[in-house]
């Protein structure tokens, strides 16, 4: 359904106030992958590795730098406004903060109800009750504002208007990490739900491993803006072959006190590098155990290690 | 073990323009000399109000009734001057965003030097000498250029390390660490975590580490307390609050967070927080729990010791009223 191909967004950053210098961010920086009819792939990295700048270049908030992205054959990045008005309603994106993405001076049921006036839907109210429904919210909350309701119920309102033009492919954008854990399981469940009812695509934006897990069928694992691994949920988490993925692998924290002393003796190294100033070769050479010389100066290719697993490394499979 | 605080029924009260909100509803726990006590619960519980009263840093808003007893003495009896004295020296604390605590209009080095002499009897020349001592101690590379750096050049595990290494200037015997990784990316949360519990083997001061993340709690903690809505409802050993949670609130939390070993099926709690303008009356869990029962919407249970060393909050087991 989704195609990205050498997606690229540099933002130019100014330096200097006399003798302006402009650099360039590289915060997506030749991103490529394919999402399946009806999966949920995953992008996940620390922050700043370029995951949301990512979503965002794929529905055209920002304009890719270079690279095409297709949706359904459609080449996204090659449309005019006007035919890219027509075929936004298909895709949508879920942010963050449910509080902020949501006008505080409407009720609920304007919040739903504004994508389906500007596409000159009928049966507004209607449509709007059943979108309610479908969220597991009521006609009660129709008349409310966002902060007369939980975190829970803001996010829960910001996916019945993403869902309000039938779109096929979602972005969540860490759609549940400003909720608190009890409630995220609420949110967690309703957007599986919601994808096996309506069929839907999912690119989902998280740091959280344990979330990934959950929800994903496939995943990516982004540094400094570049894919380092993309393969299945399973060759990724349980066969890691970046040392990068293997690093993030071992720092969450595992809700198992028996794992305590074991995971102790793991040493995290290094700091993530300024995306403005990355490491020559492979970016994650000054923070990798295995790094060797031809690391410094040579960036290794994202090659296929086994059918569907990629790795961006010198040394997949050896190490 | 010895015990080095025990909070006893814990009562604070914030006035508001709303009305009287009941955050800390009778908290009681102790923590042992050389522990780790994790505090853990969602957002709003009253755990960092809890961290608050302990360095009696609350807003003149605040009612506060109970007893925090610290090596023998209540500090809410003590004067404003003892406490001074007391702040910064027994007791330390770390935020979450280290930000907030730091000056950003001040070099690393002089804030350093700032804390350094005040508790301790030093000129500028030693303090500077102990600092970097200090910022080598929290694993800081580079510590002359950092000592001459303003905050915001510096990242935020940096800047976490920094207040740490700051925190434990006076020797304290207590560190309140109110989640001092969240705001960090999970390779620098492990680092900063290991970093605090390396120092206090080192060292020897007890830590009460707030958090809202379990995995955190498993990995870090020797104890915890679970908090909801103003209440402790279960302390144990970790391993014991994992292997055997009583409390329906804490075998919730346990099934919803999910595990980044396998994909496990996630069971919500049903319903949300509630005010504490207008809490549940009896057990503040009431509206949530599947177990409820008539008694739970009449009597806030106790904390009571069911098995050894492990107590819960609950009509389930016991918990007769305490008030
Ligand atoms: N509008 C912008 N202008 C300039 N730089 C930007 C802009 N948006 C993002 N960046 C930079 O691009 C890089 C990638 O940012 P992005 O928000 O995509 O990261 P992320 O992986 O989503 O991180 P997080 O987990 O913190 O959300 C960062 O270094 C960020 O500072
Ligand atoms: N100065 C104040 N005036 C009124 N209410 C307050 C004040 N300070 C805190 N509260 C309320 O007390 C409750 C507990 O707050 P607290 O900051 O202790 O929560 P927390 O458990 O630390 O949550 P978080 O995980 O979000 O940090 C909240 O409902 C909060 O709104
Ligand atoms: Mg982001
Ligand atoms: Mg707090």
């Amino acid at each position: 359904m989704i195609k990205v191909e050498h997606l690229k967004k540099y933002f130019p950053i100014t330096k200097g106030f006399i003798r302006k210098k402009t650099l360039y961010l590289k915060a997506v920086d030749d991103v490529s992958f394919i999402i399946n009819d009806g999966e949920t792939f995953a992008l996940v990295g620390e922050s700043g590795s370029g995951k949301s700048t990512t979503g965002r270049t794929i529905l055209r908030l920002y304009e890719p730098t270079d690279g095409k992205v297709f949706f359904n054959d459609i080449e996204i990045t090659a449309l005019s406004e006007e035919e890219l008005k027509k075929i936004k309603p298909k895709m949508q994106m879920i942010y963050q903060d449910p509080y902020s993405s949501l006008n505080p001076r409407m009720t609920v049921f304007d919040i739903i109800a504004e994508p389906l006036k500007e596409y000159n839907y009928k049966n507004i109210e209607d449509r709007v009750l059943e979108l309610l429904e479908s969220v597991g919210l009521s006609e009660e909350h129709a008349s409310k504002y966002p902060d007369e309701l939980s975190g829970g119920q803001c996010q829960r309102v910001a996916i019945a208007r993403a869902l309000a033009l039938e779109p096929e492919f979602l972005v969540l954008d860490e759609p549940t990490s400003a909720l608190d854990v009890s409630v995220q399981a609420q949110v967690l469940n309703l957007l599986e739900k919601i994808q096996k009812e309506k069929k839907l695509t999912y690119l989902f934006i998280s740091h959280d491993l344990g979330l990934v897990r959950y929800l994903s069928n496939r995943v990516g694992v982004m540094y400094l803006g570049k894919i380092v691994e993309l393969g299945t949920i399973e060759q990724v988490f349980d066969n890691p072959l970046h040392p990068y993925t293997r690093m993030l692998l071992q720092s969450i924290p595992v809700p198992d006190p028996k794992q305590k002393s074991k995971r102790r003796r793991i040493v995290i190294k290094g700091e993530i590098p300024s995306p403005l100033n990355p490491p020559a070769g492979c970016p994650f050479h000054t923070r990798c155990p295995y790094a060797q010389e031809i690391c410094k100066r040579k960036e290794p290719l994202l090659i296929e290690v086994k059918e569907g697993h990629l790795v961006r490394c010198h040394f997949a499979g050896e190490i | 073990m010895k015990e080095l605080l025990s909070i006893e029924n814990l009562y604070v009260n914030f006035r508001t323009l709303w009305g009287l909100v009941k955050v800390l509803n009778g908290v009681n726990l102790k923590i042992y000399e050389g522990e780790v006590f994790g505090l853990v619960g969602e957002t709003g519980c009253g755990k960092s109000v809890t961290a608050m009263s302990i360095l009696r840093l609350l807003p003149s808003n605040a009612e506060i009734s109970g007893k925090i007893i610290f090596k023998g003495k209540d500090l809410l009896k003590k004067s404003e001057e003892e406490m001074r004295k007391i702040r910064g020296k027994e007791i330390s604390i770390i935020f979450q965003d280290p930000m907030t605590s730091l000056n950003p209009l001040f070099k690393i080095k002089e804030q350093m030097i700032d804390i350094i002499t005040t508790h301790n009897k030093i000129d500028t020349e030693e303090a500077y000498k102990k600092a970097k001592e200090l910022l080598r101690e929290v694993g800081l590379p580079d510590v002359d250029r950092i000592l001459n750096s303003y905050p915001h050049e510096l990242s935020g595990g940096m800047r976490q390390r920094v207040m740490i290494a700051m925190a434990l200037s006076s020797n304290p015997s207590l560190l309140i660490a109110d989640e001092p990784t969240t705001a960090l990316d999970v390779t620098i949360q492990k680092q900063i975590l290991d970093l605090i519990l390396n120092l206090k083997e080192e060292l020897g001061f007890s830590v009460l580490l707030i958090t809202h993340d379990l995995g955190v709690v498993a990995e870090s903690c020797d104890r915890v307390g679970v908090m909801y809505a103003g209440n402790i409802v279960e302390i144990a050993d970790t391993e014991e609050l994992f292997e055997n949670p009583l409390h329906p609130y804490t075998q919730g939390l346990l099934s919803v967070i999910p595990d980044p070993r396998y994909k496990k099926h996630l069971k919500p709690l049903r319903g949300q927080v509630p005010s504490l303008i207008s809490p549940p009356r009896g057990c503040r869990f009431n509206p949530r729990c599947e177990f409820v029962r008539d008694s739970c919407k009449l009597k806030k249970p106790a904390l009571v010791e069911y098995k050894e060393s492990h107590f819960v909050a609950c009509h389930l087991y016991g918990g007769n009223p305490d008030d």
